[in-house]
């Protein structure tokens, strides 16, 4: 596997791996409108990401049948695309999160030496 | 159009183009998220959106490449060269030339265990062409490389050998299976490339069906070796003059001069020919009117007068382009065999 654009900062690094875990994660409770979920994105520090690259990776997720989409009347504008997660997009958030934890801790075993 | 909208236009057309390597589908469906996005945006802005405040808005949606890369990311890794399927379709192509139809049989059995095409495109593969380009190529060789005179409506014609068909006939079916079995692999060869990134090879050989076209060159570069001359040519000697994998074409010196005869093997070329030496003479009043026959051999003078009185001698420079079978074809018309003077006929009205 050759990286591509590096920038050589880890956080970029590791937001790419986890960024569509986090898409699927905020669809959870409920449906979004792509505007809703790139702004709640881009809310969190370290998550934060040029808006227009969580299209791409939606379109993927929907490709991947891990959300779908519904188009809803939008009182202002035109219709909305809401995103929703699927049965096979919740599977594999579930496998996600445990591996995270067992990640996060395998982690924090090493970079806690390094803050002492 | 006011300075906001134009840039935005500006800003949407860079971002599809930077997405040309994703489906259409795909391609359409980011570009128009993303202009939703920005409508969005402006539309919470109060009053005409300033300059500043559209390009602070568009480097926030990301620059074009970094969406593009994005896209792209998820495969992110150099594509492997297809050369499953590349080899596939050259041996679906000219695998029938090489090794007929050995070869052919090996490419349906990569196109099917290569995961780049779904079912439907696997059974077309299959379908067309079987044999590839060996089928019209064997087509035209064994209908129409030596054509028949047959009576019809009075007149002699070429048919093929074939299936009897009419010459016309044969020679459309041959380029529509040339284009077909062409037309596939072009089809197929363009599913083979990725969306993304190119491969490791130059552009200018990323397009499999290019790669394909080259690569059955070569196959047919090595497996066609014309003018073979195993024979020394000498009387009473067979010589080989051209040689396919699937296809001998062989002459017959006699002492009238040369026959010819071609045939899968180099026995079936000797023991197809008419008189089994292989000296096949054809002698043409007109395109459409013919008589044929064998010359026995020894035979050293023929003399052709036809019951139209035509003159037939310059005619005499398609010998041994054709056939000349045992005896007169039904319905011909009656020729007197005058004298045959060397590698020229006289003809005596």
């Amino acid at each position: 596997m050759v990286p591509t654009a590096r920038d050589g900062s880890s956080l970029s690094q590791l937001r790419k791996g986890t960024l569509e875990y986090c898409v699927l994660a905020l669809l959870v409770d409920q449906d979004m409108y792509g505007f809703d979920l790139v702004k709640a994105l881009s809310e969190v520090d370290g998550m934060a990401t040029p808006q227009g690259t969580v299209y791409p990776l939606l379109a993927r997720l929907r490709k991947e049948e891990l959300v779908s989409t519904q188009w809803q009347e939008s009182t202002s504008g035109p219709p909305r695309r809401y995103y929703r997660i699927t049965a096979k997009g919740r599977r594999a958030l579930k496998t996600f999160v445990e591996d995270w934890r067992r990640f996060k801790e395998a982690v924090d075993t090493f970079v806690e030496r390094a803050d002492q | 159009m006011s300075g906001a909208e134009r840039a935005v236009k500006r800003y949407l057309s860079s971002v599809d183009r930077a997405l040309k390597d994703a489906g259409t589908d795909r391609r359409e469906e980011i570009v128009e998220e993303i202009e939703t996005h920005i409508r969005e945006e402006l539309s919470r802005i109060d009053g005409e959106p300033t300059q500043a405040q559209v390009r602070a808005l568009l480097d926030q949606v990301g620059e074009p490449e970094t969406i593009a890369a994005q896209e792209r990311g998820h495969d992110a890794r150099p594509t492997r060269f297809p050369l499953r399927g590349v080899a596939a379709l050259t041996l679906l192509l000219a695998g029938g030339l090489l090794y007929f139809p050995l070869g052919w049989l090996v490419g349906v059995l990569l196109l099917w265990m290569c995961d780049r095409w779904d079912v439907r495109d696997k059974i077309l593969g299959t379908a067309l062409v079987p044999l590839g380009l060996a089928l019209p190529i064997y087509v035209w060789i064994s209908g129409c490389g030596t054509s028949n005179p047959v009576a019809a409506e009075g007149r002699t014609r070429y048919v093929c050998d074939w299936l009897n068909m009419p010459r016309e006939l044969m020679i459309g079916t041959v380029v529509l299976l040339t284009l077909t079995a062409l037309g596939m692999a072009a089809y197929l060869g363009k599913k083979l490339r990725p969306r993304g990134r190119g491969y490791w090879l130059p552009t200018v050989l990323t397009s499999p069906f290019l790669v394909v076209l080259i690569a059955v060159g070569v196959i047919g570069w090595f497996s066609t070796t014309e003018t073979l001359l195993k024979g020394a040519g000498r009387e009473g000697e067979w010589k080989v003059v051209a040689s396919w994998r699937f296809q001998y074409c062989l002459t017959y010196q006699h002492a009238l001069g040369e026959g010819g005869a071609c045939g899968l093997t180099q026995s079936d070329a000797i023991s197809g020919s008419p008189d089994g030496r292989g000296l096949k003479v054809f002698l043409v009043d007109d395109p459409y009117s013919a008589f044929s026959g064998v010359v026995p051999r020894g035979v050293e003078r023929i003399d052709l007068v036809t019951e139209s009185g035509r003159h037939i001698s310059t005619e005499f420079s398609r010998v041994l382009n054709i056939t000349f079978y045992a005896g007169l074809a039904p319905g011909t018309p009656k020729v007197e065999i005058v004298a045959f003077n060397g590698d020229e006929i006289v003809v005596e009205d």
